[in-house]
């Protein structure tokens, strides 16, 4: 299947006018439709071609590598499919160069390579490689491109370009114009219900993405009464940046609060959502009113599209969040929808807790199973009736004396629960025993309150000149309502950091650390872009390319090929001129047979001296030859 | 498990055979193009490619719809060659006739083998050449020797012929050609007409059921001007079997019978009058006769080696004159088996047809074979052995042959990679790929 003229150079400007590549796109055109005017072919061997399409492949890995170095792996294979058509156009210019006008298929994969090499009888064909050329042009036309400007209209054109030129010479020229005009018709109803129909799922698939986040993060499973150690990881999911004033006033970056503990789970209900209108181009977003004392700079891992931001206590304001959507609830989950592996962005604060809902009939209900331990506790400790302050101080000393374990050896006894055998025998446990203990005793006491969970800000890195904060530094802690605001406290004994880092910071991740924020820098820089020195660069290295490869190469004159391979006896005999204007044979039919159905009785004589011509070794006499010469010419005239 | 595999194997064959029968090259690339484009752009919001893998797939279901319409009333004729040789194109001429009201135009002819696919047992029993080289998964998968099996079984054919224009009631003749891949019985279907829709993108059929058989003999090789020894050998019993029933052997007189003789030698007329059987004894023969042995107990499966040596037995068969002498195909296949070409016996042509079916045997047939062999010996005056693998056991037959005093010519086709280290002069080495010119030296490499 060869290709019509022109076509595989006009894809290549199409190409270009979608992707924003003009520029590369019209020298390379015409350096492929070039050799149609050059009288000179190459005598280019297998490995040639071999050796051209290893160039252009290892060009593409290259160019996939350092593009998905740059903008992600994702990114990067598709910004690599973008430039598709120029990576591979050395492959088309060679066919077009070379003798035969074909690439074998050994040039273009190795596993043929390989068994040709292994089995030389092997049988390798040759392929015209315009047609897939033509193709990729069309498809990484489109590839990375949300704003198509004529896409549609210019796939059809060069498909019925292509189609046009390859059409059976059996079917009527307006039976393939109706048909393919049907075709285009229902090829853009077809696109336009495609992009409906990702629509509708794109928002089916959204809808259930943040009822589920939201869902997920409405409970949280606690660890306690596993056994075992806790397992902990050291990955770095926020990096805090800030004045040390502002960032000591931000030492527990909150996530999301519960008010209803069942079992070891604790939920948040009646948590209404809301959605938040961004303001300044949709990079800030105001949570709360009321006054910001304070900013601190996070960088925060993004888990999921739509991920829950840790914010400081009292974060009124988010400036440069460049986020789609923003939704808070009343118990202070944040939910943005955001893409990208980290996003950056400031969190004013004040120094009260203002913008949560006020207490609800769940943040003062005790659970059935834990209600008769903690009454007793909130009895014996004489909590009852206490003013809330009194009663938070009281129950902050008593948890004071409780020491820190992530450990745990065994269940609680039987008919007792574990936060019971907590409180009331083994006084060890980590942050959501405490945590707990104290939002369910104060809530005996009368005060509302809820389980909070984020992280703590607590470790410096003197390498990053920021806060990090490790998977392993999550942590919960109580918000209780006191004097009519939330205020957070947490009971944990505060050498619970200090204790995990020494038993989970093994030296070596010292290194890791390092390498972690390399990562994050190079994922922070800007993209890569090529000034003209690299393109000149890269255009004087293809040209010293171009010279090694066709350099000491034989070169063909046109016809030279044709010529030498149609030597034969009697061949510019002027019969054949006569056969081009009758009826044309079938195949296996011999020219007798046929000369006898399509011109019954004519032209025998000619038909006999063109026979002897072309096959009888002693060739024909001067006179005969003029007779054939006349005979034919009579001939052809008389059927014109 | 492996039904699971086998079925989804079918379904993929069966999916390959239905698109490649339809389209043509444009339509291959209409359809990988609508793929990757809809795959590229399957993000609608940040890709446009979807609009053109929209275009190609409404292309393609337009040409197929279209492609129905076609229609065909066609009598076909064809003239087969009973035999072809593996690895040797061969045509043959098909009549076709339009019964159809209205002319044909732009059609093409094709070939249509019966289906080839490999039936579960022998895809599981199979092993292709090369097999133990590939990966866990690849042996596993069994999808390389599905492949291998297809193959071997599917004789390459070129594209679509394309027909000459037949008018209604009209009758062209057409020349179609086929290259059987390996020996054995190639089974034809029909043929089938095809024509390509209007966009040139999808092929409509119209299938012509006309099933024949092809059966494609071993290659040959060419071999040197062998002289086999003329020694001519008491043949007990004369020649037991003949091409037409009876003997036609000297008839020589009436004894008892004993166990062991032809049922077809009882003289039905004395054993009426005796009350006991009664058997005809016939004058005793004496004939050359040659053994052709050949081993099938092939190391690694069908490999070229093993193709290669019953091309070389194949190129024995059809060279040794059988005019003057009888020369006897001894095989494993299941059991021993044994041919006889010559003195009324079977054709060259049928010897080869025996050896077109040959397939391996396990490696224990070789002591039965060798058991065979042994026992004949007083009756053969040289014998060829052509074996696949070298031995002890190979060593010791060719070597008790020739203490017999028969002339042993022993041909050892094998991957280079199996050569023996330590071979007799009198062993014939031959690789695949240089079977001939090792051939060249069969006369200096004979065991007396």
């Amino acid at each position: 299947m060869s290709l019509p003229p022109f076509l595989a150079g006009a894809a290549l400007l199409f190409w270009g006018f979608e992707s924003g590549n003009l520029a590369v796109a019209v020298p390379l055109a015409a350096a492929l439709e070039a050799p149609r005017w050059l009288r000179a072919r190459f005598a280019l061997e297998a490995a040639d071609y071999a050796r051209v399409a290893d160039l252009c492949t290892i060009f593409f890995v290259g160019l996939a590598i350092v593009l998905a170095a740059d903008r992600g792996v994702a990114h990067g294979v598709i910004g690599a499919f973008r430039w598709l058509p120029p990576v591979l156009a050395p492959i088309l210019l060679v066919q077009r160069l070379g003798e035969d006008g074909r690439v074998p298929l050994t040039a273009l994969f190795r596993y043929i390579r390989k068994q040709k090499e292994r089995n030389p009888a092997l049988k390798v064909p040759q392929v015209e490689t315009g047609g897939v050329f033509v193709v990729l042009c069309i498809i990484s036309a489109g590839v990375g491109n949300p704003e198509p400007r004529a896409y549609f209209a210019g796939s059809a054109l060069l498909l019925a370009w292509g189609l046009f030129a390859t059409r059976p010479r059996h079917a009527p020229l307006a039976a393939w114009a109706l048909l393919f005009a049907l075709a285009a018709g229902g090829g853009f109803a077809g696109h336009l219900g495609m992009a409906q129909l990702q629509a509708w799922v794109g928002g089916m698939i959204a809808d259930w993405q943040l009822r589920r986040a939201e869902y997920e993060l409405a409970r949280n499973m606690t660890d306690i009464g596993t056994l075992g150690r806790l397992k902990q990881r050291d990955t770095i999911v926020a990096r805090v940046y800030g004045t040390p004033a502002d960032v000591g006033r931000a030492r527990l970056l909150h996530r999301a609060s519960y008010n209803t503990y069942i079992g070891t789970t604790w939920l948040g209900r009646r948590a209404e959502s809301e959605e938040l209108r961004g303001e300044e181009g949709g990079a800030t977003w105001t949570l709360a009113p009321g006054r910001a004392d304070h900013v601190v700079r996070i960088a925060t891992r993004v888990e999921r599209r739509r991920t829950a931001l840790a914010l400081p206590a009292g974060a009124t304001r988010l400036t440069g969040l460049a986020a789609t959507e923003v939704s808070r609830t009343g118990l202070g989950l944040v939910l943005a929808a955001v893409d990208g592996d980290w996003i950056q962005f400031s969190a004013q604060f004040g120094d009260r807790i203002a913008h949560y809902d006020p207490p609800l009939p769940e943040d003062r209900s005790l659970p059935p199973a834990e209600s008769a331990t903690f009454e007793r506790l909130a009895a014996e400790m004489g909590l009852r009736g206490l003013p809330p302050a009194q009663a938070v101080q009281r129950v902050m000393r008593r948890l004071a004396g409780y020491s820190y374990s992530l450990y745990r050896e065994r269940p609680p006894p039987a008919g007792m629960t574990p936060l019971e055998e907590f409180m009331t025998r083994t006084q060890r446990g980590h942050c959501e025993y405490f945590a707990a203990s104290a939002a369910l005793l104060l809530r005996a006491a009368g005060v509302p309150t809820r389980y909070a969970t984020g992280y703590a800000v607590l470790e410096y890195s003197a390498l990053e000149q920021a806060w990090i904060v490790r998977a392993r530094h999550a942590h919960a802690w109580t918000r209780a309502w006191v004097n009519g605001r939330w205020i957070d406290l947490d009971p944990t004994p505060p050498d619970w950091f200090g204790e995990e880092a020494d038993r989970l910071s093994p030296v070596w991740e010292r290194a890791l650390d390092v390498l972690r924020w390399a990562s994050y820098r190079w994922s922070q820089r800007g993209e890569i872009e090529a000034g003209d020195a690299w393109w000149v660069l890269l255009g004087v290295l293809v040209a010293l390319l171009a010279w090694r490869l066709l350099r000491g190469k034989r070169v063909v004159r046109p016809g030279e090929a044709a010529r030498l391979a149609r030597a034969y006896p009697g061949m510019d005999s002027e019969f054949y001129a006569l056969a081009a204007r009758l009826p044309p044979r079938e195949p296996g039919e011999t020219l007798t047979i046929w000369l006898a159905r399509v011109a019954p009785g004519r032209h025998a004589e000619a038909l006999r001296l063109h026979q002897r011509y072309r096959f009888d070794p002693r060739g024909l006499s001067g006179p005969e030859r003029s007779r054939l010469k006349e005979l034919c010419r009579a001939a052809a005239a008389s059927v014109s | 498990m492996r039904r699971l595999l086998y079925v989804m194997l079918r379904a993929f064959s069966a999916l390959d055979h239905w698109l490649r029968q339809r389209l043509t090259p444009a339509g291959w690339l209409a359809l990988g193009a609508s793929a990757a484009a809809t795959a590229a752009g399957l993000d609608t919001t940040q890709n446009a490619s979807y609009q053109a893998g929209a275009l190609g797939g409404a292309l393609l279901v337009l040409a197929w719809a279209t492609s129905l319409f076609f229609r065909a009333r066609v009598d076909a004729r064809r003239e087969l060659p009973r035999y072809a040789t593996a690895g040797e194109p061969f045509g043959y001429a098909v009549a076709l006739t339009n019964r159809g009201t209205r002319a044909l135009r732009g059609a093409t002819l094709r070939e249509r083998i019966a289906d080839p696919r490999p039936a579960y047992a022998a895809w599981r029993r199979a092993r292709e050449p090369g097999e133990e080289r590939r990966n866990w998964f690849d042996r596993n998968m069994g999808y390389f020797r599905w492949r291998w099996l297809i193959e071997r079984g599917t004789p390459e054919a070129p594209d679509d012929t394309p027909l000459p224009e037949l008018p209604p009631g009209g009758e062209r003749t057409v020349r179609l050609q086929l290259t059987p891949r390996r020996r054995g019985r190639i089974e034809l279907a029909g043929l089938r007409l095809g024509r390509v829709d209007p966009l040139g993108l999808v092929r409509g059929l119209v299938r012509v059921p006309l099933a024949a058989h092809v059966v494609a003999l071993p290659r040959r090789y060419r071999l040197p001007a062998l002289a086999l020894p003329g020694r001519r050998k008491h043949q007990r019993g004369g020649v037991s079997f003949v091409a037409s029933v009876g003997d036609s052997e000297e008839f020589l007189a009436l004894r008892e019978y004993r166990p062991g003789d032809p049922l077809q030698h009882i003289h039905w007329k004395s054993f009426a009058r005796a009350g006991r059987p009664i058997v005809k004894e016939f004058q005793d023969e004496f004939f050359e006769r040659h053994a052709l042995v050949l081993d099938t107990a092939a190391p690694d499966g069908e490999d070229p080696a093993f193709e290669d040596a019953v091309a070389v037995a194949a190129s024995f068969v059809h060279t040794i004159d059988t005019q003057e002498c009888l020369l006897d195909l001894l095989f494993v296949g299941g059991e021993v088996r044994q041919y006889s070409a010559g003195r009324g016996q079977l054709h060259a042509e049928h010897m080869l047809e025996v050896l077109a079916g040959v397939g391996t045997s396990a490696p224990a047939g070789f002591e039965a074979l060798a058991r065979r062999v042994l026992a004949s010996r007083s009756a053969l005056a040289s014998c060829i052995l052509v074996l696949v693998a070298w031995d002890d056991a190979r060593r010791a037959l060719a070597e008790a042959l020739a203490a017999g005093g028969i002339e042993v010519r022993t041909v050892l086709v094998c991957a280079q990679g199996r050569t023996p280290r330590e071979a007799p002069a009198w062993l014939l080495v031959a690789h695949p790929g240089a079977i001939e010119p090792a051939l060249a030296g069969l006369e200096r490499k004979v065991l007396r």
